[in-house]
């Protein structure tokens, strides 16, 4: 049944660390990228003999910083993805860029091998922000990189945007979005700052130096942002994500709606179709694992019906649609509203979700308190 | 002069403050007497427990027996019994002190008499016993000697016959041996009248079953005689008598004024009662020696492990503990926000505290304890009366007619600058004033009649704050009295919470049941809707706070299909409202449980 796939690539490389980031990356060096992209290879030769060369839906390129490797490099990569696995023409294949590492020739490289989507890591146009967070570029740099991409030819671009910044205030944050909206890209994705363990941010909230968003403010933003997107044209199809019509990430929306996706790299997730897993997370066991020809697995599960439930219901409902209550039943074989019928009162009679033609989705209440409502369906 | 060796025994305790030097100076006696090496000496060697280590104080009355030759040149055999240092355990003192005929008083030279002291010394002098005034730590520089004395005078004591001493550098004791000697007379009665031995404590030990400390008050007693406690009625032959030395020595026999232990197949400590006495089956004793009172918890608590998979430990533990402490009393409970646990009598606050302390330490449970009660006498309307001692019991407010609570009679010592401070708290505690007396030019004692209920409410730790930790408190159980108390009952989302109801003055259930929704609402996390947190009076509410619905939830990037991080969050989120206490549709972390007891007005 499952004989199309997702693909996701990871390239943990980036030339600084943000203060708020505790994703798997490690600082660029030019020898380790080139045993990391030999690995790659090899990786994905064992992938796509495993899964006998399927074909593929999306691809998707993400960080630490892709853009940090050279057009050449991803070319080379995509071109073994192509060779390994069926791949389409009309494929949406995205990559993650950040403005400071990318230029014109860099560009249309990565045009040529086949990148029709970018995803720029704007995440402020205001540059105190830019640099209280660590990032690399400017403002400036952001939207000089912006229109560089639109000259070379990218016709689906993508901003991400950070708010709840330490310090931010609502007309702050009304800059940045404004700033986004003129640039007219085909998609925005905001999320709100999360200080996690193991960041600079971290080590600062200690210290007590971070002026931290209420949580009313941080509700302000998001809605803010809500207003603004939509007032654009623009349609809110995901808790954190906003796109023009048909615009929508192909890539990300296979997460939501429990679609199979397979992965390469260090540390990273897939899911194809029944058993869920990730790979080693540290760099050198990766590589060690591949030298000797073997998939560097860390965790495998075989997943059960209730974790594909619980699956079904903690990504799906963070789609704007929600999940299909007809589709639900055909897929398990139970109807949802019976299996979650107190969770669902409860949840109806507080307003946080709304049950449509046969669909189930959070209400506008909902999508800010989505963790609380998401955590209710986890049997 | 029937026997000379009666005569040449010596039954003594000491008593002190907490810190005055009790226990430095029973070492220093078991050195000078050679009853221990200084090498064997263990650092304070009475206090066996860990805990009361410590705390420096006493839980469980010790003895010990020391062989010395004093100036006559005769050996005197001197037994010294050490005895609780606490209120709780005042029962527990004045039975140690019936065993004696002496007590060395010990006082600080700098500190002077303290409120435990005042009342030891008056069970003391109740008991008719010898009181050797000894003012230690005269080493220290802001020793006093002089003021000391004046002290001395005013309870009654003479202040010439008063010995220095320095139980740390030594200084002095050998005059207090002799003093022991000289001034404290040999026991009295009759080796050939039938057996009286009055137990002042029993232990349990897991090889050989309860072990009786006791003193012979008349006749003797040895292996192979079959006994009889005179007030719980058991019957035991008994197979081995002895001696402290400090260790247990066996003995052939102990005649009248010796005290020892004995081994006589006893299953658990409630068969052999602290107070009880002794005598032969075959031959009793007419009557059993005075004072005996069966032990009665006077405080009350239910005790929960955090872990509901813990209860069984929790009830072996509490099993292995009553088989050494008579007066710990429990009996399951179930609380609809708590589950199962136990509701546990203690004698009193600090037994509480050791008793909770113990479990969680030595038996390794995670607890947790409602705020502690007393006994009240609920009358109804009916003419029934009621004892209850746990706030879900009571009945509703139609049925009852008036309710009695427990008062006490508390004495508080305390520098005459905090007098004021003192006397406020007691006040706003419902004390009623009862006496004030200078004991020297400083330090006042002030006498107010208390209801137990406010002692156990954090009573002494805000007696301490007020007189920045200079107050000392002691307080003696004085009977019922009627009080307009009510149920106070916590509503949380509307459905009341059992394990937080508590029994108050009418007059104070609008502080508290203010000051309790106020700190509940600093516990109870934000929910994804409003919940109101209520105090009531039947049904009429008298405070409210509300919780505000939570306005929002971190917006996570769900990175590269990482479902597995965001599951794992979701069910982490999942699981600390497990964690937490269900009570309708609101989660109640434990350390809302925890955070109420600690009412601060």
């Amino acid at each position: 049944m499952n004989n199309s796939f997702g693909l996701y690539i990871h390239i943990p490389f980036c030339i600084s660390k943000c203060y708020y980031c505790d994703y798997n990356s490690v600082l660029w060096e030019p020898s380790l990228v080139k045993e990391y992209l030999a690995a790659l290879q090899e990786e994905l030769k064992l992938l796509a003999a495993k899964y006998e060369h399927p074909r593929l839906k999306t691809i998707f390129i993400g960080g630490g910083t892709p853009s940090s490797l050279t057009g050449e490099q991803i070319y080379q990569l995509l071109l073994a993805v192509n060779k390994e696995f069926q791949v389409s023409t009309e494929l949406e294949v995205s990559l993650e860029a950040n403005p400071d590492t990318v230029n014109s020739n860099k560009l249309a490289i990565l045009k040529e091998a086949g990148i029709n989507r970018l995803s720029l890591g704007v995440q402020s146009f205001n540059n105190n922000y830019l640099q209280s967070l660590g990032r690399a570029h400017t403002r400036q740099e952001a939207i000089d990189s912006y229109y560089l991409a639109r000259e070379i030819g990218f016709k689906n671009i993508n901003l991400d945007l950070l708010f709840a910044v330490p310090g931010q205030s609502l007309a702050d944050w009304e800059l940045t979005l404004k700033r986004a909206v003129q640039l007219r890209p085909e998609h925005l994705s905001t999320y709100s700052l999360e200080i996690v363990p193991g960041t600079v941010f971290e080590l600062l909230l200690e210290k007590g130096s971070l002026d931290l968003v209420s949580e009313q403010l941080d509700r302000q933003l998001y809605e803010r942002a809500i207003e603004l997107f939509l007032a654009a044209g623009y349609e809110h199809y995901e808790i954190c994500s906003f796109a023009r019509p048909n615009y929508s990430s192909e890539h990300n929306q296979l997460y939501w709606q429990g679609q199979p996706y397979l992965a390469l790299g260090a540390g990273v997730h897939f899911f194809d179709g029944e058993v869920r897993g990730r790979n080693v997370n540290s760099l050198s066991s990766y590589l060690s694992y591949l030298e000797q020809g073997k998939l560097p697995l860390d965790k495998v599960e075989v997943l059960t019906m209730e974790d594909k439930i619980v699956a079904k219901m903690i990504l799906g409902l963070n789609l704007r649609d929600g999940i299909s209550l007809v589709e639900f039943a055909q897929e398990f074989d139970k109807e949802l509203t019976d299996l979650y019928s107190q969770e669902i009162t409860k949840l109806k009679q507080l307003g946080l979700i709304k049950i449509n033609d046969n669909r189930i989705a959070l209400s506008r209440q909902g999508l800010l308190m989505a963790n609380d409502v998401l955590a209710e369906f986890i049997l | 002069m029937k026997d000379t060796q009666q005569q040449r025994i010596r039954n003594f305790c000491i008593i002190a403050h907490i810190d005055h030097g009790k226990s430095t100076l029973a070492d220093r006696l078991l050195e000078h007497t050679e009853t221990v090496t200084e090498r064997d000496m263990q650092e304070q060697l009475l206090d066996s427990m860990d805990l009361e280590r410590e705390r420096g104080i006493t839980i469980k009355a010790q003895a010990v027996r020391m062989d010395y030759q004093a100036e006559d040149g005769q050996n005197y055999v001197l037994n010294l019994i050490d005895t609780p240092g606490h209120v709780d355990f005042t029962y527990e003192v004045s039975r140690s002190l019936n065993a004696c005929e002496g007590a060395l008083l010990v006082i600080d030279a700098a500190q002077g008499v303290e409120a435990q002291t005042l009342a030891n010394i008056y069970l003391a002098l109740e008991a008719d016993l010898e009181i050797i005034p000894i003012i230690n730590k005269i080493d220290l520089p802001n020793a006093d000697p002089m003021r000391i004395k004046e002290e001395l005078i005013d309870i009654g004591l003479d202040p010439d016959e008063a010995i220095l001493t320095s139980a740390k550098e030594g200084t002095g004791v050998e005059d207090v041996l002799a003093a022991v000697v000289n001034r404290v007379p040999p026991p009295t009665g009759d080796v050939d009248n039938p057996l009286q031995a009055l137990i002042f404590d029993s232990v349990y030990d897991p090889y050989q079953g309860v072990i009786a400390y006791y003193r012979v008050m008349e006749g003797s007693i040895k292996p192979g005689m079959k006994i009889q406690m005179m007030a719980t009625g058991g019957q035991f032959e008994v197979e081995e008598v002895g001696v402290f030395a400090p260790q247990m020595v066996s003995a052939e026999e102990l005649a009248v004024g010796e005290v020892g232990y004995l081994i006589a197949g006893i299953k658990e400590v409630k068969q052999s009662q602290v107070g009880d006495t002794i005598t032969e089956a075959e031959n009793p004793a007419t009557e059993a020696l005075p004072g005996y009172q069966p032990a009665k918890p006077m405080v009350f608590c239910g005790l929960y492990p955090v872990e509901g998979d813990d209860y069984e430990a929790l009830k072996e533990s509490l099993e292995r503990l009553q088989l050494n402490d008579a007066s710990l009393t429990f009996e399951p409970e179930t609380s609809e926000a708590l589950g199962f646990g136990y509701r546990c009598g203690f004698l009193g606050l600090l037994h509480m505290e050791i008793i909770q302390e113990r479990l969680e330490r030595e038996h390794n449970l995670d607890l947790i304890t409602t705020a502690p009660s007393v006994i009240y006498k609920i009358h109804k309307s009916d003419g029934e009366v009621v004892e209850i001692e746990n706030p879900a019991q009571m009945p509703e407010r139609q049925y009852i007619d008036f309710i009695e609570e427990p008062f006490v009679e508390a004495t508080i010592l305390l520098p005459d600058d905090y007098v004021g401070s003192g006397m406020e708290l007691a006040e706003t505690r419902r004390g009623e004033f009862k006496d004030m007396q200078y004991l020297d030019e400083n330090r006042v004692k002030l006498v107010y009649d208390l209801p137990l209920s406010e002692i156990v409410l954090d009573f002494f730790d805000q007696l301490k704050s007020v007189t920045r930790g200079y107050a000392t408190l002691d307080y003696e159980f004085q009977g019922y009295r009627q009080a307009d108390l009510v149920k106070l009952d916590i509503l949380v989302n509307k459905e009341p919470v059992d394990a937080l109801s508590c029994i108050v003055h009418e007059e104070k259930s609008y502080q508290i049941g203010q000051s309790l929704t106020k700190k509940l609402k600093e516990f109870i996390p934000q929910q994804i809707f409003e919940v109101p947190v209520q105090a009531a009076i039947g049904s009429k509410v008298i405070a409210r706070q509300t919780i505000r619905a939570k306005r929002k939830n971190v917006l996570q990037k769900c990175y590269g299909g990482d479902v597995s991080r965001k599951k794992k969050l979701l069910e982490q989120q999942k699981e600390g409202k497990k964690r937490a206490k269900q009570v309708g549709s609101v989660e109640i972390p434990q350390e809302a449980f925890m955070a109420v007891l600690e009412i601060d007005e």
